[in-house]
């Protein structure tokens, strides 16, 4: 069964193309790695498959939902961990994860403990009590994750999830992936540069460029589709993005 | 390239980086240097072709009445020269107030110390940065002027300003001014660089609040008073001292007090206040100049002190107890974020100011002489037009800021299922939560104010809490329909007209509403107050102010008009309210989208 379906979705923002005639599905507890150069447009499909943003035309659907006619529903079973770091830096990190876990609803006993079982798995369990703005970046990232799954979400938005990440903390996020996929059924839609992440933990890959979806499939078809022997050559040669030799001679 | 003037070059994009601003970068220069010149031909050539027409007019009225007068022939030749110290104390404190706050909060309005990496990193030396900064806040100066003698425009009026007189006058703000900028550029930038953390910011942040407030009162003083004696080293008195002496070629000031005329020394006199002025100016630049040795930059670090919040205190679980799940939740977290920071609950707090100015500008007109002409009438506008502000005011004080840096969020809270509308519903119930108590001491300071006109403080307290109710949700809805994000923008002044508007039409809707019922005494009123001005003084102005007084006073009888018409208000504010925050919510929640 389908977790993500889209049908020809596109969003323009004035004469820009964010995101052309994306069709796309991801299924049901599988863990799918979006990836894309800056600019491509993986942000504003996440936006969009999370009821943010409206799209210009084209339809899709979340966990069975459409996301025009029930964005509520599809608000509620989908977590998301954005690309830029909204924070509020005067709440702790105890504070900020019952804020976003009473946006969701969660009853009180309930979010209470999973606030203190997040913050231990991330080994901010004694530092809940503090205010945020004193926090590291890689930190704040893991609060931020912490905020995506507080209401135990069906479908997880994770939108450069290692960003700012200490290899330690890194590893603990990709484990904490496998995890939740193989044990939870939880559907993963990972938006990331970092493409031995992607390689490692993602089931099927798709490579999106200047809005349009250029590839789709495991990582094991595309290197073998493009004779690459990793992700990040068949990265370069679907995107074409390479470094210039008159670049660097002047460098 | 010099260093400074690439600094001054990259702050001055800086400063006009918004997206209407941004085009102005080549033309503006331009314009401003052609503005000091209109000004500098205007205001002489003003003079020239109007005060005479005016005075001639003014003599012709003062010919009627010269019969009632003691003093005939000295009537006619005297003329009140106070109006030159009071315009010229306003000119002399907007030259040199305005460019310290303006130029402290350039200063802290720029992004956190860690981001001036790149331009530390790069050959400079503090000299330069300085300079540069400097050299940025020079454009503040045409605009100073245009100011300052737009305040001299009545001077121009009433004197005949010659080309050199003009010239002075440009000269002593200029000083004022550039000045003012320097000191303020020195000290924010040596305050910066020996402790760069965000307490000093905060407090800076209030102390520009302090400033601000400090100066709309001083000035409202020095409109009011002539030559206060005992503050003769104010730099602003120097500059009104400088602009009488050249506006009336005398030290000496008149003051017409009904048909007697003082003659006061002005102190400092002009030439006095000159070289004074003259020399602050030199010694602030050799100071500067001293100070300037001592910054260095090099120890800048932003320093990370980890607050541990323990336990929720009183008021925040009082909030939860008596507000619904989920909005208590969302509205303590708002209220924490708010209220956790030193700068927003200054400002917030000054807001105070506005009742106070009420309060000692009613006692003044009680006990300064040179007030016996002021009537209870004028107290009476001037402080309803402070009362209406005040509580216009008082939400924006708030409602802009929790938007301040939130756009990341914003995303966040969009993403839940009803994060736009909690967020909403949050931000009013945190604002009246906030507003409550301040109005309420507020209503009671401006009841003391105008007390001696007369008034209920349950009515001063009812009217003042509608008030606030309405703006904030007007206010409310007009920032959840354009969010700005940024502390520096268009956007929020765009914002504060619209609300002003909106609530002054709200506020003025009221009042008809409630003064329908009064109308019979309007009509009965209005004949007589013409009739009163053609008596003569003093008792045209006693009986104008008996007839408004009892205008005031005299309530209709009938409690069922009263009710109906304060119902009808009442609920033409809710409507309004209600609209705003709806419509807010919808355009929230399509924003970028």
């Amino acid at each position: 069964m389908e977790a993500i379906k889209t049908v020809s979705l596109t969003k323009i923002y004035g004469s820009n193309v964010g995101v052309e005639n994306l069709n796309l599905e991801v299924f049901s507890g599988e863990t799918f790695g979006f990836l894309g150069p800056n600019g491509s447009g993986k942000t504003t499909t996440v936006r969009l498959l999370n009821c943010i943003i409206r799209p210009t035309s084209g339809r899709a659907k979340v966990g069975g939902y459409d996301i025009l006619s029930e964005s509520e529903k599809v608000k509620r079973i989908t977590g998301l961990l954005p690309e830029t770091p909204g924070i509020y830096e005067r709440l702790t990190a105890h504070e900020f994860l019952e804020f976003i876990g009473s946006l969701y609803d969660v009853p009180q006993p309930i979010l209470k403990r999973r606030i203190n079982d997040l913050l231990d798995f991330f080994e901010l369990g004694d530092r809940g009590d503090e205010l945020l703005e004193g926090f590291s970046k890689g930190m704040k990232q893991k609060v931020l994750l912490a905020s995506a799954l507080i209401h135990d979400p069906e479908i997880v938005f994770l939108d450069e999830p290692t960003s700012g990440l200490d290899p330690v903390s890194s590893r603990m996020v990709k484990d904490l992936i496998k995890m939740l996929s193989s044990e939870t059924n939880k559907t993963f839609f990972i938006c990331t540069h970092i493409l031995p992440l992607a390689e490692e933990v993602c089931e099927r890959i798709g490579i999106i460029d200047r809005g349009q979806l250029k590839e789709v499939g495991s990582p094991e078809e595309l290197k073998e589709k493009y004779g690459a022997k990793n992700l990040e050559e068949v990265f370069l040669q679907v995107t074409g993005k390479n470094v210039t030799k008159d670049m660097i001679e002047w460098v | 390239m010099p260093s400074w003037l690439a600094v001054a070059k990259n702050e001055y994009r800086l400063m006009l980086s918004g997206r209407v601003t941004r085009r102005l970068r080549r033309i503006l220069p331009v314009m401003l240097v052609s503005l000091v010149v209109v000004i500098a031909v205007a205001l002489p050539l003003v003079s020239r072709f109007l005060f005479l027409e005016l005075r001639v007019r003014e003599y012709l009225e003062d010919m009627l009445t010269l019969p009632l007068r003691p003093d005939p022939v000295l009537s006619l030749f005297i003329v009140d020269t106070s109006i030159v110290l009071r315009m010229g104390a306003i000119s002399g404190t907007l030259a040199f107030v305005i460019p310290i706050l303006a130029a402290i909060g350039r200063q802290l309005e720029e992004v956190e110390v860690v981001s001036k990496d790149v331009v530390l990193s790069s050959p400079l030396k503090p000299v330069h940065v300085i300079i540069g900064e400097f050299m940025v806040n020079l454009i503040m100066l045409p605009v100073i002027l245009l100011v300052s003698t737009i305040m001299l425009v009545p001077v121009a009026l009433t004197f005949y300003l010659t080309f050199q007189a003009v010239a002075l006058i440009l000269t002593a703000i200029t000083l004022a001014c550039l000045t003012g900028i320097w000191v303020a550029v020195i000290a924010s930038t040596y305050l910066f660089t020996r402790e760069p953390t965000g307490k000093i910011k905060s407090a800076l942040k209030a102390l520009l609040g302090a400033l601000g407030v400090s100066m709309g009162i001083g000035i409202l003083f020095l409109s009011m008073s002539v030559t206060p004696p005992n503050l003769w080293f104010l730099p602003s008195l120097w500059v009104a001292s400088i602009i009488h002496f050249a506006a009336t070629q005398s030290n000496i000031t008149i003051i017409k007090i009904g048909f007697t005329y003082l003659l006061m020394p002005v102190q400092p006199d002009g030439w006095t206040s000159f070289i004074l002025l003259a020399s602050l100016f030199v010694l602030s630049f050799l100071m500067g100049a001293v100070c300037l040795s001592k910054v260095n930059f090099t120890g800048i670090e932003k320093k990370e002190e980890a607050l541990i919040v323990k336990k929720e205190n009183f008021f925040y679980r009082a909030i939860r107890r008596s507000l619904p799940s989920p909005l208590s939740v969302v509205t303590v977290s708002q209220l924490k974020e708010f209220t956790r920071r030193t700068d927003n609950i200054a400002r917030f707090l000054s807001v105070i100011m506005f009742p106070v100015i009420v309060l000692l500008m009613s006692k003044m007109m009680q006990f300064d002489f040179t007030k016996v002409g002021e009537t209870l009438v004028s107290l009476a506008s001037l402080s309803g037009f402070y009362f209406v502000l005040a509580g216009v005011i008082l939400p924006m004080m708030i409602i802009p800021y929790i938007f301040i840096d939130t756009k990341d969020i914003l995303w966040t809270i969009k993403k839940t299922p009803r994060g736009v509308k909690l967020l909403v519903y949050s931000m009013l119930a945190e604002t009246i939560i906030l507003c409550v108590p301040m109005s309420i001491v507020m209503a009671l300071l401006f009841y003391l104010a105008m007390w001696s006109i007369g008034g209920n403080p349950a009515v001063f307290l009812a009217v003042m809490l509608f008030m606030v109710f309405v703006s904030t949700a007007i206010a409310t809805g007009v920032y959840a329909s354009r969010p700005v994000f940024k502390e520096k923008g268009l956007g929020h002044f765009v914002n504060f007209v619209i609300t002003l508007i909106a609530t002054g039409l709200v506020v003025s809707a009221t009042f008809i509403l409630l003064v329908i019922p009064w109308i019979p005494n309007l009509l009965v009123a209005e004949p007589l107050i013409k009739a009163a001005s053609w008596l003569p003084q003093p008792t045209s102005t006693l009986v104008s102010q008996a007839v408004a007084f009892l205008l005031i006073n005299a309530a209709p009888k009938d409690p069922f008009i009263q009710i109906a018409g304060a119902v009808a208000s009442f609920m033409l504010g809710v409507v309004v309210a209600y609209t705003s925050i709806k419509r807010g919510t919808r355009k929230l929640e399509l924003y970028e989208g």
